[in-house]
């Protein structure tokens, strides 16, 4: 039974390259300062960044009293609809908001809250983001983090003539997608390169955007109670590749999932797991 | 009864000098007007039902630094039965929110709104579309709520938003 991890790690076909370094005591510390709410996200020691740190510990007070004199004191409180509905009216902004290969869609049904003084985006209520091969969905509350924008393209001058002509010469805008962090319920589903289903489920999540850099790497960390974990699927007896589900009985498990490239990286705490293996139908013997 | 009434003889004074010190004061404050008050009374001026076309209201912080823009391509002044105030009902209408270096965040585009002169607050019961970083990110909604002061808003959901991410090369398997 305690060598299941380690034969669960040897049949994992998508680990072709070097593993991305292992899961500290210090990652978790970290997950935990991020995922906790209202406590603010580590910004790194960038002089821009700890300013708007500094600024962000007034944020969620800002909100609450923005809702308040908008009226909407109880908009976070209240009963949430099921789903955010769809459209029934022909939409004039049709296929704006449809997934592309390099976008994120995220919708909610609570609102969208915005605050000039911090780089932060706010989405209540239910939510879902769909982008990169992945859907992830959550109840609570999911709060995304931008990178402050370059100060080169904020500050570029253009001549006067054109900035009369163009409102939006000085755009600032919000930067580059740094995090996000999910709370209630998360769901995350996607698929392999090869076309296995990934899912991963738990309390909070943190999903880190790389920056810069020329790879694509995400990380989505899950932790805290009833944390689940599914490659391909076991409960499908024509699945023709090896599937594995796994759920924790741990209160304290985790899940790194990372993503380079088109690889997945996947680690996990070390104990306190059930562990379920779907082996692929043998072929019948040649006579 | 004697130190008494020599104590009287010093507080008494001291204590008118005391009013005619602080009432100056009180009759500088009331003359005193806020501009902005005025620039609300001002608008509030204007009978209901009246047209104003082309309308701007920018806003700064108190480092004159920019917060919000809005622009109105018509206003109509209405009076609200229920609160007994005036609102302005918009139509075609812009907002910019900025961030603190006075850089534009985003840009909205509302096709009517209600505005509360009292509160500076812009009600949107239409459909919200929101453009920022540089066209990376977009979100639209059913209506919103923008405080033009302080620059925060709510788009009220159901709401969709969308972020562009940049490309980047993918490693190769061996």
């Amino acid at each position: 039974m305690k060598l299941q991890p380690l034969i669960l790690l040897a049949v994992i076909p998508i680990l072709f390259a070097a593993p991305p370094p292992r899961v500290t005591d210090k990652d978790l510390a970290r997950f935990e300062r991020l995922v906790t709410p209202k406590e603010r996200p580590d910004l790194g020691a960038i002089e821009s960044y700890e300013k708007a740190e500094a600024r962000n510990l007034a944020t969620a007070k800002r909100m609450v009293d923005f809702l308040d004199s908008a009226g909407q004191s109880t908009l976070i409180s209240e009963p949430d609809s099921l789903a955010p509905s769809q459209d029934e009216i022909e939409d004039p902004l049709k296929g704006l908001f449809e997934p592309e290969p390099d976008t994120l869609l995220i919708s909610c049904s609570k609102g969208i809250y915005l605050d000039g003084e911090s780089y932060e985006i706010d989405y209540l209520g239910k939510v879902k983001i769909q982008g990169k091969g992945l859907t992830m969905t959550c109840d609570k509350q999911l709060k995304a983090l931008f990178y402050p924008p370059e100060k080169k393209e904020a500050e570029k001058k253009l001549p006067p003539e054109e900035s009369k002509k163009d409102p939006l010469a000085k755009f600032g805008g919000f930067g580059e997608l740094k995090q996000f962090t999910a709370g209630g319920n998360v769901r995350v589903n996607g698929k392999t390169e090869d076309g296995q289903k990934v899912y991963m489920g738990g309390d909070n999540a943190l999903y880190e955007m790389s920056k810069g850099g020329e790879l694509e790497n995400s990380t989505i960390t899950l932790r805290g109670k009833k944390i689940g974990f599914m490659m391909g699927d076991v409960t499908d007896k024509s699945d023709k590749a090896t599937s594995y589900a796994m759920t924790s009985i741990s209160d304290d498990a985790w899940i790194k999932a990372v993503v380079r490239g088109r690889m997945l990286f996947v680690e996990w705490s070390p104990t306190g797991w059930l562990t379920k293996v779907g082996f692929p139908p043998q072929a019948p013997e040649k006579k | 009864m004697k130190p008494l009434l020599l104590i009287l003889i010093f507080i008494l004074p001291s204590c008118q000098e005391e009013k005619r010190r602080v009432r100056p004061t009180i009759q500088k404050e009331a003359n005193t007007e806020d501009p902005n008050e005025k620039k609300k009374e001002s608008l509030l001026n204007v009978p209901a039902g009246a047209v104003i076309e082309d309308l701007i209201l920018p806003y700064y912080n108190d480092d004159q630094k920019k917060v919000s823009l809005l622009t109105i391509a018509e206003v109509t002044v209405a009076d609200d039965i229920r609160t007994n105030k005036t609102i302005l009902k918009g139509e075609h209408l812009k907002v910019w929110l900025f961030d603190e270096e006075g850089a534009i965040r985003s840009t909205t585009v509302i096709s009517s709104a209600d505005y509360l002169v009292n509160k500076e607050q812009l009600v949107a019961k239409s459909e919200v579309l929101m453009i920022g970083s540089n066209g990376k990110f977009a979100a639209k909604s059913k209506g919103g709520i923008f405080s033009l002061t302080t620059g925060q808003a709510i788009l009220l959901g159901p709401a969709t938003a969308q972020f562009k991410i940049p490309q980047k090369k993918d490693i190769k398997a061996p």
